[in-house]
């Protein structure tokens, strides 16, 4: 939890310490406001990873605040405590964009437990936006993109004959052959889009999915077959959850088989991203896969 | 580099290696570290690293330390060699490095820790020609192989290299090197054998404005890998022979197709080229005779079919690597439509020797029909494994047991698998025939490219002819019936027989098959398909026939043919099972005899493979 902080706005001196305290040994940096108005000019000007908001302020209207703060930033995880909780203000607090609505009587520990699912689900969010942002670029609608293929292409003076050469450079770029970018190479050379499809389809070097950042190679060779080659591609399978040819969930880690890399003296082989790994027995894979996580 | 300015004449290439050599004293301390891509896995590179850390360190400076290609003995890498004595250490390991300079580089002494100890006769051999992995080898194609650095021209010059190029331009005519290369004997290393030198004239002969050569580097035999070592080891080899050839030929234009899974290969061929072109060795007015050549590598992407030589033109030309029916032969009409000649990695490496030392020195070595030698990588069950170079006619019995050492932990050989996926497996009672390409066509294998995978008692073979058949479906192009359908139809059954559920007339069924497919199919990959399993039905029915009618796997591979159990008697109760288990279908409290839940198995070997104490046994059972 280190470096993240929570900012508390909290009435009841007791349970402020009560939370000071918790917070404080589960690792957060706690920060106190005295007001709502120090509450909102913190938020606005240094903002928490997190908020924990009384609802019952004296003279004033909590729901009200809540709404005013999740307005300046509406992806803070706000976690609202009630002295007396009730339906009507659950539904209420819910709708104005709270994260989550407790009990002030509920223990203290609750409060930091909601605290770190809050913060968990803030930091999935964004990792999924990063690779929504990435996968924007990997599909390569955008004219800068299609510049870099142009100039693999204007390598070779956009002959014909370097087809396979160009989307061996092009895949070596992007990790795998973009749909758009095969409509943009026939498109380019003047030849047709079946010729450049049927390429990408024939050689098995070449890929029409995303790979993912490691892609894990296990030999098929006929040495590596006899000395358990086999049996080395099923632990992978197992381990990753994956069949050869596909990418893990997360984008980590491709399986594929290749028929024999040529190093049949260490019998049998992986290669994760271009590093051998020979002499290898099932037990030794996810101690690799390991290194890798 | 004092090395950059062309080369104009033989004069000038001959006063260029006479002053490199000069400049290397043969007496001189240096380190050779094997870089090939099997001691490169061990960490040779690290350890290349290391020795010019701890030398610089020292204020050593005299001490050149190499990275070489393949040594060849890739079980024991990395290997170290400290010249002048050829002080052989295998297995080097990064914290041995510091011993090796204070005792072997400084004072002369030996590391007796790392060096060979003969499994036989349990004497330490000093240096490489001793150890009997290298005792028995001829070594002309891998000549230079750990020797020189790769990426340096200098080095391959002064070993001698170019030298036959020197003389092929301006002693010989086209016509000369092509009868020296007949009489020779030398036949293409790609697994067909068909004479070189009568490609070359067929080539030359005919009338065209543009010619191409192809070297064929698209190594796809599972289980071979020397092709790799020789344009990884030895670049310049493959150029000069290729400079040779087109010369001889007429050709003006060359190029390198190689496997996409070699790019270690691509980087030193592509460094090479540019050396040469650079030194005037490639380009125009070669040594200023006048003939201009030049070379392109091509990347393949992999497709086995490739290999074949009209679909290896197909790729070159930038399309889909699919064959096409012979003739016209690729010598009439080749790539872009004009005669092209394509030979193997291999048997262009074997032209500057019968070019610097003549046909009649060649045609001294091998048997009466197979001249020379030839590489293999023996793999598989074997001790020694790596890539080997013999004498043809040396027999199977020496390649597996006093060059690779015997079986692996002493078991019964099975068979010998030679020629990839279209070859055949050799029974051990025809262990004694010498290997050239009559012989083996004769036990009903092939020469192929050379990959020899020894098997031994644990080796299923109706489980190797499912993998080669397989292998052949996945490769297929699709183009001709016979070969698309009949092939995967032949996987069917051997996968049925592999799952316990094979039937009457199975075997029978499998031989007219394969008949119909060896004779209908349109190229190479189709025509011997059939040939892994007609040779492993003629040697090793018994096994077919366990199969189908006992439901029994001798070989204890096939799973849905056997049970894991533990051997209460001989479990010592260790754990070590119950953790590999993926599954965790092992139990039992320590030091008590495990318990191994039947339902739970998925008969994937963990246990087997960690067990410590053969307490685990893979049974055949009957199935009714």
């Amino acid at each position: 939890m280190a470096g993240l902080s929570v900012l508390v706005l909290e009435t009841q001196k007791k349970h402020l310490d009560r939370l000071r305290e918790k917070l404080g040994a589960a690792g957060y940096d706690v920060r106190v406001a005295d007001s709502s108005q120090s509450l909102i000019s913190e938020v606005s000007t240094d903002p928490p990873h997190a908020v924990i908001l009384d609802i019952n302020l004296p003279g004033e209207d909590g729901l009200h605040l809540l709404k005013t703060v999740h307005d300046v930033l509406p992806e803070l995880p706000i976690i609202v405590e009630a002295a007396e909780p009730t339906v009507e203000e659950a539904v209420e607090v819910m709708r104005r964009g709270a994260y989550n609505y407790i009990s002030k009587r509920s223990p203290a520990a609750t409060a930091v437990e909601v605290l770190s699912q809050a913060l968990e689900r803030e930091r999935m969010e964004a990792e999924t936006k990063e690779k929504a942002r990435e996968r924007k670029i990997r599909t390569f609608d955008d004219p800068a993109s299609l510049a870099v293929i142009d100039r693999i292409l204007a390598r070779h003076h956009y002959s014909d004959a370097m087809l396979i050469s160009y989307m061996q450079d092009i895949q070596e770029e992007l990790r795998y052959l973009p749909q758009e970018a095969l409509r943009f190479i026939a498109r380019r050379l003047n030849v047709s889009l079946p010729r450049v499809y049927g390429i990408a389809t024939f050689y098995k070097s070449f890929s029409l999915k995303p790979r993912g950042k490691y892609v894990v190679q296990v030999c098929m060779g006929t040495a590596c077959h006899v000395r358990g080659g086999g049996k080395i591609l099923e632990s992978f399978e197992r381990e990753l959850g994956v069949p050869p040819g596909e990418t893990t969930y997360d984008e980590r880690f491709s399986l594929e088989s290749v028929r024999c890399v040529g190093c049949c003296g260490l019998a049998p082989v992986f290669i994760i991203n271009g590093k051998f790994y020979g002499n290898m027995t099932q037990e030794q894979v996810p101690k690799v896969l390991g290194k890798y996580e | 580099m004092a090395t950059t300015t062309r080369l104009a004449s033989v004069a000038d290439l001959d006063a260029l290696r006479k002053r490199l050599s000069k400049a290397r004293d043969p007496k001189a301390v240096s380190i050779s570290i094997c870089a090939g891509t099997g001691c490169r896995a061990h960490g040779s590179m690290e350890l290349f690293e290391e020795f010019r850390r701890q030398l610089a360190e020292l204020g050593i400076k005299d001490v050149d330390v190499r990275a070489t290609g393949c040594h060849g003995f890739c079980e024991r890498g990395p290997l170290v060699v400290i010249f002048p004595k050829k002080i052989f250490y295998h297995g080097v390991k990064v914290k041995h490095v510091s011993e090796i300079i204070e005792k072997t580089i400084k004072k002369g002494e030996v590391v007796e820790t790392l060096l060979y100890k003969d499994p036989v006769s349990g004497e330490l051999d000093l240096v490489e020609d001793e150890v009997p992995f290298y005792a028995k080898q001829q070594r002309i194609v891998f000549r230079n192989n750990g020797k020189i650095d790769p990426t340096s021209i200098e080095d391959y010059i002064a070993v001698g290299g170019y030298a036959a190029l020197g003389k092929a331009l301006t002693k010989m005519k086209p016509a000369e090197i092509i009868s020296e290369v007949k009489k020779a004997g030398l036949r293409g290393r790609g697994g067909a054998g068909f004479p070189t030198g009568v490609k070359w004239e067929l080539c030359h002969k005919q009338p065209s404005d543009e010619k191409y050569i192809i070297c064929n580097g698209d190594e796809g035999d599972p289980g071979a890998f020397m092709d790799r070592s020789i344009m990884e080891g030895d670049p310049h080899a493959v150029l000069e022979g290729m400079t040779i050839g087109a010369f001889a030929i007429g050709a003006g234009k060359g190029f390198i197709y190689v496997r996409a899974e070699y790019p270690l290969a691509v980087s030193n061929l592509a460094c090479a080229l540019e050396q040469s072109r650079e030194l005037g060795l490639l380009g125009e007015n070669i040594l200023g005779s006048g003939f201009d050549f030049d070379i392109n590598i091509v990347r393949g992407a992999g497709a086995f079919v490739c290999g074949e030589e009209t679909a290896l033109m197909a790729s070159v030309e930038g399309r889909e690597g699919r064959p096409r029916p012979r003739p016209p032969f690729p010598v009439v009409s080749g790539l872009w439509g004009k005669p092209t000649n394509i030979n193997n990695v291999e048997t262009w490496v074997n032209v500057p020797p019968i070019v610097e030392k003549g046909s009649k020195w060649y045609a001294s070595l091998g048997t009466k029909k197979s001249k020379g030698t030839k590489v293999f990588s023996l793999v598989g069950k074997v001790k020694n494994t790596g890539l080997i170079e013999v004498q043809m006619g040396t027999t199977l019995r020496e390649i597996v047991y006093e060059i690779g050492g015997g079986i692996l932990k002493d078991k019964e050989l099975k068979a010998v698998q030679t020629g990839g996926p279209s070859g055949g497996c050799i029974p051990t009672h025809l262990i004694d025939v010498p290997v050239d390409f009559e012989e083996l066509a004769k036990a009903g294998s092939i020469m192929g490219s050379g990959g020899l995978i020894v098997m031994d008692e644990d080796t299923c073979m109706v489980d190797v002819a499912r993998y080669f058949v397989e292998f052949l479906e996945e490769e297929s192009c699709g183009k001709c019936t016979p070969c698309r359908e009949g092939v995967r139809r032949m996987r069917e059954i051997l996968t049925r027989i592999c799952d316990g559920e094979g039937r009457r007339g199975d075997i029978e069924l499998l031989e007219e098959l394969a008949t119909a497919i060896k004779e209908a199919s349109l190229c190479g990959l189709g025509s011997t398909a059939p040939n892994p399993v007609l040779t492993t039905l003629n040697y090793f029915r018994d096994e077919y026939k366990a199969h189908i009618y006992d439901k029994r796997c001798p070989a204890k591979v096939c799973k849905a043919l056997i049970i894991y159990r533990v051997v209460a008697e001989k479990c010592t109760g260790c754990q070590r099972c119950v953790r590999a288990c993926p599954v965790n279908a092992i139990s039992g409290p320590r030091s008590q005899p495990h318990n191994l839940d039947q339902k739970k198995c998925i008969k994937c070997g963990a246990c087997w493979e960690v067990c410590r104490f053969d307490a685990i046994a893979g049974d055949a059972i009957y199935v009714e």
